[in-house]
């Protein structure tokens, strides 16, 4: 007679257990932000084609809902002071202004990750990110890397799984961190590098469970919940 | 962005099919979405980043083909047609005056007299197709094939439309306006750019054409002009207008200053090649601001430490000369097509990585090591599995509440987070409880025979937010509540959902629901369960189901779980199978429990008839029979 964990919060601590066994702490923050922790401090001005790429939820009172917990970085950093090396990830909602369907959804959750050492490089993002993917798909299976533009990291990448099928499936957005976010963060970038990466979880969780329409773990539909 | 396979190869020879081609950008960078073939082409559809405004053209892409396989561009189709044969003397001229030099930095220009407007040939037709344009006539169709074939804008303005050749380009004032080619008649706010004589304004710059200058089958005298305008003013114009061209969406992301006379001269010689007796003047070309030359200084150490790889200095000059940087003792000239996006060492790292191949990086993993713990991520995790345990559904509900849900729970909207412009009446406000977040979910599960759900989210008020535990469930018992209560501690009412309420979310049973700040609750300690169910998803019928209730006698070691298990797979109609109650006693007799079920049937494709249902519960009722020699129990 057990009930039901939502299987997003299944998964969400799954993915959570992998960097946790790598010393990430878990942080969380705010859903609605501020126009500069969500953007400016991340290197995405306005008056600046990167802002189109998330369509944002804008609130009246110039606040934002937060289109990635990306935003909770530079914030959790400011507010605590913190000065590297220190490495943490931030699972939570997220919001986007797009019409649903079957695979887009206006409210989804994410996980982003930091790590600001001296001697980090684009080999241990690969190495992290790629472990991640074959703790969650097993062992046998392939990624590969791509370059990609997120305005908060030089270089960006992108990371892809293969599926059954031989297509590639799009996974993380990742990089380094960029300069001018490492100095909005009060570091400097000519002693630290930093590695940043960010996942959709809901696009994970129907993949792994072969969910076809992303809109269910908000349905509230107990046909759905009650199945995990 | 479509770009033509055939076209491509028109600047560069390269050997690989449109499919090969395809996979080797998007391990550049340059992601294919997608490849079609039309006719004797395939065109391959790429989703260009905003930093690379200069792939948005079949010279740019040719450019990173040319990087991406070490092939030179072909020399004959890339050359500087700084002097057009036989540009002729014109006695018409234009003059040029701009308000600033950084809203136009170049202005280019040839007047062209003897114009015939015609359709267009087919070969030009078939560019244009490949891209996504319509042809229009002759003269416009240039203009597009050039700025889709170079990345430079061009426009075409009917000469004598234009009073004593004025070409006045100034930041608009609030109020003006401007028909544009489209016969949209535009207020403009201040700081657009735009071109105007003494009589009337009659291009909205970089954007869209003027009506009033219009090229029509009429015009025997164009002016063809190719300009760089300032991105953020055209970004800011484009935006306020809500009007988006494909010359704007170049203009916003950096249009190469060094490209503005290929593009003007390719077209006019493409002009005279249409028009045999067209007359193209001399060359006007107007720079208002000179071109910024961009040098980076990098140090392949920094270089190496960043990527993780033990490059020469040779090695890394060699990738970036590749992509038509100049290197010079550990300085970099950034090609002029590259200003908008190169601008710091770390720019030119990735160009190095993107050359060396991001899939030929190492992969070194970073060691295991303990996190610090948060207690109250652990803590409210840890509750979650307690009301697991109980017997609660976790559901996820969306944070926004519409007005009418506000009025009815007697709250007041203007206490709550209001979203700009939403394109939708339920997604208005966010909400600042959990209450219709609940009833909503109770409202969607009719046939559920009982709900018991939770969820924890975050909630709002003005400039407030905080996380919040709602619990509720169906029918007239507070025990399952009560027990929520003592288990985690909580010292908070039960309360009764009123009818209104019910009403209004359509609920016909009574709920009833407890509500509490998690700042309220005193966080468990211990860890979280890491246990993930191991089921691959049923889909759900689009009809509802039906749920029917089973209870058998059995032994009292055969196993729940395995009844579950056996039951479900009897049909392919079971969608589910609930244990709700478990039990022995002495009056069922020695070694006996009993077992009771909620069956839940579906069909995807239509209602389960009755008859149909019938046949499954008999099925089952068999099934435990002969495996488990369970007995069915009369309700």
């Amino acid at each position: 007679m057990n009930g039901h964990l939502n299987p997003l919060t299944q998964f969400l601590r799954l993915s959570l257990k992998y960097f946790s066994e790598r010393g990430f702490e878990i942080v969380e923050g705010p859903e609605i932000e501020t126009e500069w922790f969500n953007f400016d401090a991340l290197n995405v001005p306005a008056d600046h084609p990167s802002r189109d790429i998330q369509d944002t939820f804008w609130l009246k009172d110039g606040r934002v809902l937060r289109t990635h917990t990306t935003a909770t970085d530079v914030r959790h950093i400011q507010e605590n002071k913190l000065k590297p090396p220190f490495k943490f990830v931030v699972p939570g909602r997220c919001f986007r202004n797009e019409a649903t369907d079957q695979t887009h959804e206006h409210t989804f959750y994410q996980i982003d990750g930091i790590d600001i050492d001296k001697d980090l490089n684009m080999t241990n993002l690969i190495g992290l990110l790629d472990g991640y993917m074959k703790e969650l798909f097993g062992a046998n299976v392939k990624t590969r890397v791509r370059p990609h533009l997120y305005p908060f990291v030089e270089p960006g990448m992108d990371l892809d799984i293969q599926l059954p099928d031989g297509s590639w499936r799009e996974m993380l957005g990742s990089g380094m961190a960029h300069p001018i976010v490492l100095k909005n963060m009060g570091i400097d970038p000519g002693k630290w590098q930093g590695i940043m990466w960010g996942m959709g979880i809901d696009r994970y969780m129907m993949q792994y469970f072969k969910i076809d329409d992303i809109r269910l773990t908000y349905s509230g539909d107990l046909r759905f919940l009650k199945q995990f | 962005m479509k770009i033509s396979y055939n076209w491509l190869k028109d600047y560069v020879d390269f050997k690989k099919t449109p499919t090969q081609l395809a996979e080797d950008l998007s391990l550049f960078g340059q992601e294919v979405e997608s490849i079609k073939k039309l006719d004797d082409d395939t065109i391959l559809d790429l989703e260009i980043t905003p930093n690379r405004g200069d792939c948005l053209s079949i010279l740019g892409m040719a450019r990173e083909i040319s990087a991406l396989y070490n092939i030179p561009l072909k020399q004959s189709s890339f050359s500087e047609l700084s002097r057009i044969e036989e540009s002729a003397k014109i006695d018409k001229k234009i003059e040029v005056k701009v308000s600033g030099p950084e809203i136009c930095p170049r202005f280019s220009a040839r007047i062209i007299d003897n114009i015939k407007i015609n359709p267009s040939p087919d070969w030009l037709k078939k560019r244009l197709q490949s891209y996504g344009f319509r042809s229009i006539n002759n003269v416009v169709d240039v203009t597009n094939f050039v700025m889709v074939a170079t990345g430079q804008p061009l426009h075409a303005f009917d000469y004598n439309k234009i009073k004593d050749g004025n070409f006045t380009i100034r930041l608009s004032k609030k109020d003006e306006e401007v028909i544009t080619l489209d016969s949209v008649n535009r207020k403009l706010c201040e700081g657009i750019i735009i071109i105007e004589d003494d009589e009337k304004i009659y291009d909205l710059a970089g954007i869209m054409g003027g009506f009033k200058s219009e090229v029509d089958e009429k015009t025997s005298t164009i002016v063809l002009t190719a300009a760089i305008f300032d991105p953020i003013l055209i970004r800011r114009a484009s935006k306020f207008l809500n009007h988006t061209t494909d010359s704007s969406y170049r203009y916003e992301r950096g249009v190469d200053y060094e490209g503005n006379l290929y593009g003007l001269n390719l077209a006019a010689q493409l002009i005279k090649e249409l028009i045999p007796d067209a007359k193209a003047s001399e060359l006007i070309d107007q720079k208002n601001q000179p071109f910024k030359e961009q040098n980076i200084s990098y140090d392949p150490v920094k270089i190496n430490r960043l990527l993780g790889t033990k490059l020469t200095s040779e090695e890394i000059a060699a990738n970036l000369i590749r992509l038509n940087f100049r290197i010079k003792d550990s300085t970099a000239r950034v090609p002029s097509y590259r200003l908008f996006d190169v601008k710091i060492w770390q720019d030119l790292a990735e160009e190095v990585a993107r050359i060396y191949g991001y899939n030929n990086l190492d992969k070194n993993n970073l060691d295991k090591q303990v996190a610090p713990r948060n207690k109250e991520f652990s803590g409210t995790e840890k509750i979650k599995d307690e009301l697991a345990v109980l017997g609660f559904t976790e559901t996820l509900s969306y944070s926004f509440i519409d007005k009418n849900k506000l009025e009815i729970l007697n709250l007041k909207a203007s206490k709550q987070p209001q979203i700009e412009k939403s394109l939708l009446s339920e997604i208005e406000y966010l909400r600042p409880n959990l209450l219709s977040s609940l009833l909503s979910v109770i409202t969607k599960n009719p046939w559920a025979p009982e709900v018991k759900i939770f969820e924890m989210e975050a909630v709002f008020e003005k400039d407030t937010e905080k996380w919040q535990l709602g619990i509720a469930t169906t029918g007239k018992s507070d025990d399952l509540l009560k027990s929520a209560l003592k288990k985690l501690n909580i010292n908070s009412m039960i309360k009764n959902v009123d009818q209104k309420i019910l009403d209004y979310f359509k609920i016909r049973r009574p709920v009833k629901h407890i509500i509490v700040d998690i700042d309220n609750i005193e966080l468990p300690t211990g860890d979280y369960s890491l246990k993930i169910s191991r089921t691959k998803y049923k889909p759900i019928s689009k009809f509802p189901p039906t749920v029917r209730d089973l209870a058998f006698l059995v032994d009292v070691n055969v196993s729940s779980v395995e009844l579950i298990d056996k039951i479900t797979r009897t049909d392919e109609h079971i969608l589910l199978v609930e244990l709700f109650d478990e039990f022995s006693s002495n009056k069922f007799g020695p070694n006996k429990k009993n077992v009771a079920f909620h069956i839940w049937l579906q069909d995807l494709k239509n209602v389960l008839s009755e008859n149909k249902v019938t046949d499954i519960i008999a099925k089952i009722i068999v099934m435990m029979n002969s495996q488990y020699r369970a007995k069915l129990r009369s309700k």
